[in-house]
């Protein structure tokens, strides 16, 4: 039991002295969670809807954006992680030979046993460094989607859309080794990734997407953008005075 | 200064707390106390500047902002709860000023009443539970890839293991919720804090709150304590003022006058 059960060390201060000492982001978590969500909602003379879901979203987004959370989560947390950290060197050397092999198949292919890949080869591993500060650049959207990652089973295609493979894509796709280009790389996975983001946040985009007439003539929809949508809903609702 | 509105942090029912001098709250301003019909109210003074309704929704989306009131906010209610059993409201409930605030005493004195009755004697408990991500994925196999297939396969598989593991620490947080509730009053489940939102590379599978009778707590914790197998990382959190259990979820908090 008690090598399983591992009382964090916040536990036993807590049981006497006042939650003031709670400093961690966690525990703000824990204090948002319910002065926001839990506590009496009253319409008082200034009346913001605390109980709005996208309001909510923002809170997370902006917890996620502090500056320690972005540092711990988007950029430090794969290379915590044991997976990931003992697959880099795999990676790499697997990069670097998947190269090897399509330049062998495009010489075979086009005849021309020169292609300037052999040139790229070098680059190979560039990528992968490349390819990290497009990590880094949205950590908060990378650590929302993470609980999908482990959870969410991938499509069934023989590929995952990983970011782990993001280095293999090209090689995969085309076969030309200098077309490895970052930014393109990184956002399809991205944005193949299913996941709950999909759901809540694009769904009322796409929504506008296939209504192009709603731009067009100028008509309203009531979802457009989606850090308009919570405020305006919020101030949307009348000031109770009685 | 006038025009500055009225901040409320919590109602509560009879006599106020006699609370010690100095303690502030929001915007640093001072704590005090307004009785209206047979209720009071723990209110400070708020700068107009903060807020107006527009203000006020600015100033909740700016994260520095809003964990500081945040903050702020549940210092009182919880300096409160150390004197007497307060309904604690929600954040930023404001009101143009103190006769504003007697009006809402005497308009929902009743539904404040019954959630003081209700907290009365109980206290407000946290429990979250984690599952190490090292704990699923450890029995890698051994030696590196030998093709680009092969590190595929062994990436599913290790995701495939780590599903049987995802299922096994959901049962681990099931008993561990039930144990919990064994002596509390009264139970509620919060949603799961994604990663992001802990900080933490270990997964949230259980987030729940638990009312507590007082005198119970020792043997509440011991409850816990024993359902708490499972390879979890438990987190407990307390003493909190009921927060969770303001809402009824089968009937409303109302009861007849």
């Amino acid at each position: 039991m008690a090598d399983t059960v591992r009382w964090t060390g916040s536990t036993s201060p807590q049981r006497t002295a006042r939650p003031q000492s709670q400093q961690s982001g966690t525990d703000l978590a824990d204090i948002l969670e319910r002065v926001l969500d839990k506590g009496i909602v009253i319409a008082g003379d200034i009346q913001v809807n605390l109980l709005d879901v996208e309001l909510l979203t923002i809170k997370i987004r902006l917890v996620v954006a502090s500056v320690d959370r972005a540092k711990e989560m988007g950029i430090d947390w794969w290379e915590r992680d044991p997976t990931l950290s003992a697959g880099r060197g795999d990676l790499e050397d697997e990069n670097a030979r998947l190269r090897e092999r399509i330049e062998r198949l495009e010489a075979a292919a086009s005849g021309d046993g020169q292609g300037p890949d052999t040139a790229e080869l070098p680059e190979g591993r560039d990528d992968v460094s490349r390819t990290r500060p497009e990590r880094e650049r949205e950590p908060a959207a990378r650590a929302e989607r993470r609980p999908d990652d482990r959870s969410e089973p991938e499509p069934e295609d023989g590929f995952e859309p990983e970011d782990e493979f993001e280095e293999q894509q090209p090689e995969s796709e085309d076969g030309l080794g200098e077309q490895v280009e970052p930014d393109e790389q990184a956002e399809p996975g991205e944005q193949a990734e299913p996941g709950e983001q999909a759901e809540t946040e694009d769904a009322p985009e796409s929504e506008d997407g296939t209504d192009p007439e709603a731009e067009e003539t100028g008509r309203s929809g009531d979802d457009e953008d989606t850090d308009e949508r919570p405020r305006r809903q919020r101030s949307a609702r009348p000031k109770r005075r009685r | 200064m006038a025009d500055d509105p009225t901040y409320v942090y919590a109602a509560g029912e009879g006599d106020p707390p006699e609370l010690p001098g100095g303690l502030t709250g929001v915007a640093d301003r001072p704590l005090r106390v307004i009785e209206a019909h047979g209720m009071w109210a723990a209110v400070s003074t708020v700068p107009s500047t903060d807020f107006t309704q527009d203000a006020l929704q600015e100033r909740l989306e700016d994260l520095a902002w809003l964990a500081t009131t945040a903050r702020a906010h549940h210092d009182v209610v919880d300096e409160l709860g150390r004197w007497t059993t307060p309904a604690p409201m929600a954040l930023a409930t404001v009101y143009l000023d103190d006769d504003r605030v007697r009006a809402m005493l005497d308009e929902r004195g009743t539904e404040l009443a019954g959630i003081v009755r209700r907290f009365r004697g109980h206290t407000e408990w946290g429990v979250k539970a984690y599952v190490a991500p090292q704990a699923t994925r450890e029995p890698e196999p051994a030696g590196r890839a030998a093709s680009g297939a092969d590190y595929l396969r062994r990436r599913r598989a290790a995701r495939d293991r780590a599903t049987d593991a995802d299922s096994v620490a959901h049962d681990a947080a099931e008993r561990l919720h039930e144990a919990a509730a064994t002596h509390a009053a009264d139970t509620r489940r919060h949603r799961l804090h994604a990663p992001a939102l802990t900080g933490r590379s270990d997964r949230m599978v259980l987030n729940g709150a638990y009312l507590v009778p007082a005198g119970d707590e020792d043997r509440w914790r011991a409850a816990v304590d024993d359902g708490g197998d499972g390879g979890l990382t438990v987190e407990i959190t307390g003493p909190w003022v009921p927060y969770s259990f303001v809402a009824v979820p089968a009937q409303p908090a109302e009861e007849g006058r």
